[in-house]
């Protein structure tokens, strides 16, 4: 079914389906599900036959990965692929796949690099050095503009994705996506400064109060064992670790 | 907590318990707005209790804590949001205000470092969890193949659908729990403990920052980083000094 301008009027339907795209992760083919689901009911509403139907379902239940904040690039150009195919367009099975793989692990690449390891750090630290002084709504204001933000852009995201198709490879060229990477890791260590920063200060000031010194070594060396143990222990469980050091230290 | 007392907080419990469902689906299987995130989840428990305060004080120190826990591959995730917002709720419900982290000694910093602990502790132990529910929803999209092969396309909706529902089910269950547990077995401890132990406690929410400030120096920290790093430390101390010689003057 298509609408005016060329895609098809239920890209919203696959929208809403694609936030859930890691609904039923699982460690053998970890997104395989979600993205089958995503495409069905655009799939049934085409008017597929239902062997063509199981073919497709059996196509894109193999292994799939990719970063759920890109993946709507991927799945809008999948969904442009798959409809040509049905209105008899002579894009090979094989392609189609290969496009699915080696498109599916570059946005991973991309998306893990930008999200994960630049994006979502720098702004948890800016909720967090925005709440410090004890503030409720900026950690809300900062979170809430992200969520509304991502929301729109993975609705662009799959737009963009239909409209270019097997193109698609030519936007993972651009030059931007390494400044976004560059920038939102540069910002986040730059918060990572503003954080030690304000953490000497919170220190300093306490070192007057009773038991201020004990504290502010307990600090010091919770940093120094969190540098040592930093590649193996998540947060949580270097927490629990260093309760030994400060039962050792309220002895002191 | 007295059964009475546990009945008359039923509305914000069950609130709660929605929160939860909600939130450990935003987490990693819907959307991912990171309104799931430890500051704004203990936050918006916090307003559902009347004590935004300590939501904000338990969920920032559990966020600096989870700053370096990245959701890539198949690391440590660590369920923190049902214990967190559990945490939470039992702290309002029991009048606990553990105030701000880095304010000042006294009770209420031992009292925050217990809760701490209680969420550090759900959070490794839910890790697990979710572990056992990917497994589950391995066997699900594997029975999803098997009725494809029969015929049946719509098993594969229905599988989703399950997975996604055990999740959110999953997240009102460590709520709840995460809840029960605090309310009426943790909170109730920490008076039993000894003054020594609860100094200890104190010193915990000291140790969150420098925990945040370790993982992101190993995320961040390459030659370019650290120059960062160290002009973001620099920059804040001056600034300090300057509003300190201000506030002298």
């Amino acid at each position: 079914m298509r609408a005016r301008g060329g895609r098809p009027d239920d890209l919203h339907g696959i929208y809403r389906r694609s936030l859930g795209l890691q609904g039923s992760w699982n460690p053998a083919r970890m997104q395989n599900l979600g993205l089958a689901v995503a495409m069905l009911p655009w799939l049934r509403r085409s008017g597929a036959a239902p062997a063509e139907l199981r073919r497709f379902c059996r196509r894109h239940l193999e292994f799939f990965n990719t970063n759920p904040y890109c993946a709507n690039l991927l799945l809008g150009g999948l969904v442009r692929l798959e409809s040509d195919n049905l209105r008899g367009g002579a894009t090979p099975v094989r392609t189609l796949t290969m496009f699915k793989d080696s498109l599916g692990r570059a946005l991973a690449s991309l998306g893990d690099q930008f999200l994960w390891l630049g994006l979502q750090p720098a702004l948890m630290l800016l909720a967090v050095l925005s709440a410090w002084p004890g503030l409720v709504w900026p950690p809300l204001l900062v979170v809430g503009l992200f969520a509304v933000t991502q929301l729109l852009l993975r609705h662009r995201a799959l737009l963009i994705g239909y409209d270019l198709g097997l193109d698609i490879v030519d936007l993972l060229g651009s030059p931007r996506w390494h400044r976004a990477i560059w920038t939102a890791k540069r910002l986040g260590a730059l918060l990572t400064g503003v954080l030690a920063g304000m953490t000497a200060v919170s220190s300093w000031s306490r070192l007057g109060d009773p038991g201020g010194g004990t504290t502010v070594l307990g600090a010091a060396l919770a940093l120094a064992a969190a540098l040592a143990l930093r590649r193996r222990w998540p947060g949580e469980g270097l927490l629990l670790a260093l309760v030994p050091l400060a039962l050792l230290l309220s002895c002191l | 907590m007295s059964p009475p007392e546990i009945a008359a907080w039923w509305p914000q419990l069950a609130a709660t318990v929605l929160l939860g469902a909600l939130l450990v689906l935003d987490d990693t299987a819907y959307a991912q707005t990171w309104l799931s995130q430890p500051v704004c989840g203990g936050v918006l428990a916090g307003l559902i209790w009347g004590h935004p305060g300590a939501g904000l004080a338990l969920g920032l120190t559990v966020q600096l804590l989870s700053l370096g826990n990245l959701p890539v591959g198949q690391a440590f995730v660590g369920e923190r949001v049902g214990p967190l917002l559990g945490a939470v709720g039992a702290a309002a419900a029991a009048g606990w205000n553990p105030g701000l982290p880095f304010g000042g000694p006294g009770a209420e910093a031992g009292r925050l470092g217990w809760l701490l602990l209680a969420v550090a502790l759900g959070s490794v132990l839910g890790d697990q969890l979710i572990r056992r529910e990917r497994v589950w929803h391995t066997r699900l999209v594997a029975g999803a193949m098997r009725g494809l092969r029969e015929g049946r396309v719509e098993v594969l909706e229905r599988a989703h659908r399950a997975s996604l529902a055990g999740v959110a089910v999953r997240g009102a269950l460590t709520t709840l729990a995460a809840w029960c547990l605090v309310a009426l077995l943790w909170i109730p401890a920490y008076d039993l403990l000894p003054a020594r132990a609860v100094a200890a406690l104190a010193l915990l929410p000291w140790f969150a920052p420098a925990v945040a400030i370790g993982s992101l120096v190993e995320l961040y920290g390459s030659r370019a980083g650290a120059r960062w790093i160290a002009g973001g430390a620099a920059g804040t101390l001056a600034a300090a000094w300057v509003l300190a010689r201000l506030g002298a003057s």
